[in-house]
């Protein structure tokens, strides 16, 4: 027996026998003995002419019965009940339709599920792994018309060109919403090349000199909870919300040696710390503990953004060059970094540094308050009477040991010439940020306790200083295309005893940073800070082109200028012309 | 005998009426638009992937996850991680839609390890570099517009109501909005957005859609940006159905977890 099953209204054309032409049979079973087609709405038609009243109850009864009646079932003759074309019913379950076809497929794969109720959140393991490879050379035009006539060699090492090659690599695994371990590094190698040799070198030095550079960056471990999150390792911990210089970014030293053609993630070094944040509701708690300090990266000397530069005092630059010679060039380099401190914390105990922010994300606004007890990460310069006389009175000319000599009877008589250590400091601060129509303001205003200057004799003048940040950000929802200005103002409460460099009591500047696309593939960027008291300015317009999401390169230069002992002025010859090529993956 | 049986039992059983249903009107319509969630931005983890094509077939592809829930319906929380192309790796994305005023909306970018807030009120301008604007994914011009049913159509072989929706918001992109809209799960298979001065300018069309767990997704559309010669390929390849995230993962903490 053939059963079709069929939907119809009463209205539906028939497709089996016209009852209406024929005597009624007794009962349903009849009918089926008969070996016809029945349809419901024709029996239904019936009734409703045997009884002239509303066919729709009736059907609907009629139908019911019908479907009740197990008899119905049985049948040595055919049943056709049709759906009509174009019905919307779905089959049940999970399943695909195309739309155009309106064919339906099973969900392929395994099937899904509601995710587990909360407080079980999903246990997927993953890996994460990404990086970049960068290059970038850099023409130093700056140095390289500075020898123009008879122009004396530099006092100590100035490059013309420099190569850097970076590989950065990031592996993350992760548990689910629990759990994370991640771990990144760098591999780099910076290739220097001299002009000539500085004054202050013995014999016959290679003008190209490379460093191969293997840094652990990130190591730690996260364990998260939906209010607690918990980081234990070497991180990087971002306070505040300004770009160019944010004052409550203080949990991480700097890497002060490519100021501004390095990547803006490598410009942070990652610290050891111990970092907990608790949230509830909208405000949330964190708490840092450095146990071991870490100071700002940074060259004395023999490099193009070294503390130490040409228009240094002379007789540090001699100083330091002269004693530069003291080792081998081979192991010079390694030699070097022990410049930038003659002490600092000890790693028992006595260089822990703690802080904690508060912050609430309320509706529209943004708000954190800062405090960190630590330490400033530039070392405080200071230098005896001593130190002055011996610095004035030794010819360092004459490259030999005995100019240190006088040194170490100081030495010997309990006065220690020069110190760079670190001081310790209490630093509070807040941050606020906005958005108003198509503009975001970010506000970040720091306090130091202490903070480290430098004076035009080298020499630190520590004073208590507030700096602050006003900036605002054009957004067009494109990443490509971002317009930043910050106005960043900074105060010195005690008033300096001698020039310094960079700051005036009260310093003002603009910095800005314009990223825009001028088609899919080419773009500009360009950065700077304009100084206003003091005046100075450093400039890095650059063209991108990036062909596909992975690759881009930049062309462009770095301009610096500025008045007497302004950051410009003191860094002047180093403008610079450079391209940067970066593969992501 | 028995046939008189019958008609005496129709009469004096109460009618069991089933009435056709009535046509649901417009509000009710826009209502169960907006409850839907074709893209399983208010309720779903999904993960997609979105191929970008440009006028001379240059493509660029985007890979997701996404988290979401509704809050205050039809208002909604979501978090977006992306893992490619390899300069967004590990960037994320927060939204959380106010009822007034602009919704709250934050970037955070592995590069800086901070989030950093985003205007919420950039509705028009595309999400991430898709097609797909600000406005389009979180549907504000409908919760905001009135809304009037055209008729009546079939896209393949479902019937769908035509609506045509006019944005009361005057920091719309468009000046109205067609949509075909099943009939029987109110999901949207295809959009035509027409900007101020009333020329068609955006294409929305559904490719595939797909029931899970008893809720109806797009599952492949296809966006098209007539202006700019431009389209993204959206395509939903694993969704699962979650009303019980935390709300603590849609916070600017948890945005900066990996």
């Amino acid at each position: 027996m053939r059963r079709s099953r069929t939907q119809n209204s009463a209205s539906a054309p028939s497709k089996g026998r016209d009852l209406d032409e024929a005597p009624l049979p007794c009962s349903r079973t009849q009918l089926i003995a008969q070996g016809r087609h029945v349809q419901r709405g024709r029996r239904a038609a019936l009734l409703l002419s045997i009884l002239g009243g509303s066919g729709a109850a009736l059907l609907t009864f009629e139908s019911a019965a019908h479907a009740q009646d197990p008899d119905a079932l049985e049948s040595d003759e055919d049943l056709t009940e049709t759906i009509p074309s174009g019905s919307d019913s779905v089959p049940e379950g999970d399943l695909r339709e195309d739309v155009e076809s309106g064919d339906f497929s099973p969900e392929e794969g395994p099937p899904t599920e509601l995710a587990a109720p909360a407080g079980d959140p999903s246990s997927e393991t993953r890996m994460q792994v990404s990086g970049y490879a960068r290059q970038s050379f850099e023409v130093v035009y700056g140095e390289l018309s500075r020898k123009g006539g008879n122009v004396a060699p530099p006092v100590l090492w100035r490059d013309v060109f420099i190569s850097r090659t970076q590989l950065v690599l990031r592996a993350s695994y992760l548990k689910g919403r629990h759990f994370e371990a991640t771990i990144s590094g760098v591999l780099g190698y910076t290739l220097h090349v001299a002009e000539e040799p500085p004054q202050y070198s013995v014999g016959i030095v290679p003008l190209t000199r490379g460093e191969v550079e293997p840094d652990l960056r990130e190591a730690y471990l996260g364990f998260f909870w939906p209010a607690v999150d918990l980081r234990i390792g070497q991180q990087r911990v971002a306070w505040g919300r300004a770009d160019f210089m944010s004052p409550n970014d203080v949990i991480n030293a700097r890497d002060l040696r490519d100021p501004f053609l390095g990547e803006t993630e490598l410009r942070y070094l990652p610290t050891p710390v111990v970092r907990a944040s608790v949230s509830g509701g909208a405000v949330t708690f964190e708490a840092v503990v450095s146990p071991f300090f870490v100071p700002d990266r940074f060259d004395v000397y023999g490099a193009n953004w070294a503390a130490l530069q040409p228009r240094s005092p002379a007789e540090f630059q001699a100083f330091v060059g002269n004693a530069s010679t003291l080792v081998d060039a081979s192991v010079e380099r390694d030699f070097a970094p022990l410049w930038r401190q003659t002490e600092r914390p000890e790693d028992n105990g006595k260089g822990i540094s703690a802080g904690a922010r508060l912050s609430a994300n309320l509706s529209g606004t943004d708000l954190s308050a800062y405090y960190h007890y630590g330490f400033d990460s530039l070392p405080f310069l200071s230098a005896t009477p001593e130190f002055a006389e011996y610095l004035a009175e030794t010819n360092f000319s004459s490259l030999r040991a005995s100019n240190f000599a006088p040194l170490l009877d100081l030495l010997d008589a309990d006065i220690q010439p020069y110190r760079a250590r670190y001081i310790r400091r209490h630093h509070a601060g807040f941050d606020l940020a906005t958005a108003i129509g198509s503009v975001t303001l970010r506000l970040d205003v720091g306090y130091d306790t202490q903070r480290v200057f430098y004076t035009t004799n080298l020499l630190s003048f520590a004073s208590p200083a507030v700096l602050g940040v006003a900036a605002f950000e054009y957004q067009t929802g494109s990443l490509d295309d971002v317009l930043i200005i910050e106005v960043l103002g900074a105060h010195l409460l005690d008033k300096p005893t001698e020039p310094l460099y960079v700051y005036e009591q009260d310093s003002v500047a603009v910095a800005g940073t314009l990223r825009w696309s001028l088609s899919d593939s080419w773009g500009i960027d360009l950065r700077g800070v304009a100084g206003i008291v003091p005046k100075t300015y450093v400039l890095q317009p650059a063209l991108r082109y990036k062909p596909t999401d992975a690759f881009s390169v930049r062309v462009g230069a770095l301009l610096l200028n500025g008045e007497v002992n302004s950051f410009g002025e003191y860094y002047g010859d180093n403008d610079s012309g450079f391209v940067q090529l970066r593969y992501a993956f | 005998m028995r046939r008189l049986l019958v008609i005496l039992a129709a009469l004096l059983m109460p009618a069991q009426v089933h009435p056709e249903a009535p046509a649901p009107n417009t509000a009710d319509i826009l209502t169960n638009v907006l409850a839907s969630d074709p893209w399983g931005l208010t309720g779903a983890e999904v993960r997609a992937s979105a191929i970008l094509t440009d006028k001379r077939g240059s493509k660029r592809a985007l890979s997701f996850v996404a988290a979401s829930k509704r809050y205050d319906p039809p208002l909604a929380k979501s978090i977006v991680r992306f893992s490619a192309p390899p300069d967004l790796a590990g960037a994320g994305f927060l939204q959380i839609q106010q009822r007034d005023g602009d919704d709250d909306r934050f970037l955070f970018l592995p590069a800086l390890k901070r989030s950093r807030r985003i205007s919420g009120n950039l509705r028009s301008t595309a999400f991430m570099g898709t097609d797909f604007s600000f406005g389009d994914l979180d549907r504000r011009d409908l919760r905001d517009g009135d809304a009037s049913v055209q008729g009546t159509e079939k896209i393949g072989t479902r019937a769908c109501y035509i609506l045509n929706v006019v944005p009361r918001r005057e920091d719309t992109q468009y000046s109205r909005i067609e949509l075909w809209v099943r009939k029987d799960n109110f999901l949207t298979l295809r959009m035509r957005m027409y900007d101020k001065a009333n020329t068609h300018i955006k294409t929305f069309e559904a490719q595939e859609i797909r029931k899970v767990s008893g809720s109806w997704f797009v599952s492949k559309s296809l966006m098209t940006d007539h202006k700019t010669q431009h389209s993204t390929l959206l395509v939903l390849q694993n969704i699962v159905v979650n009303a019980q995230i935390p709300d603590a993962e849609f916070s600017v903490r948890a945005l900066e977890r990996p």
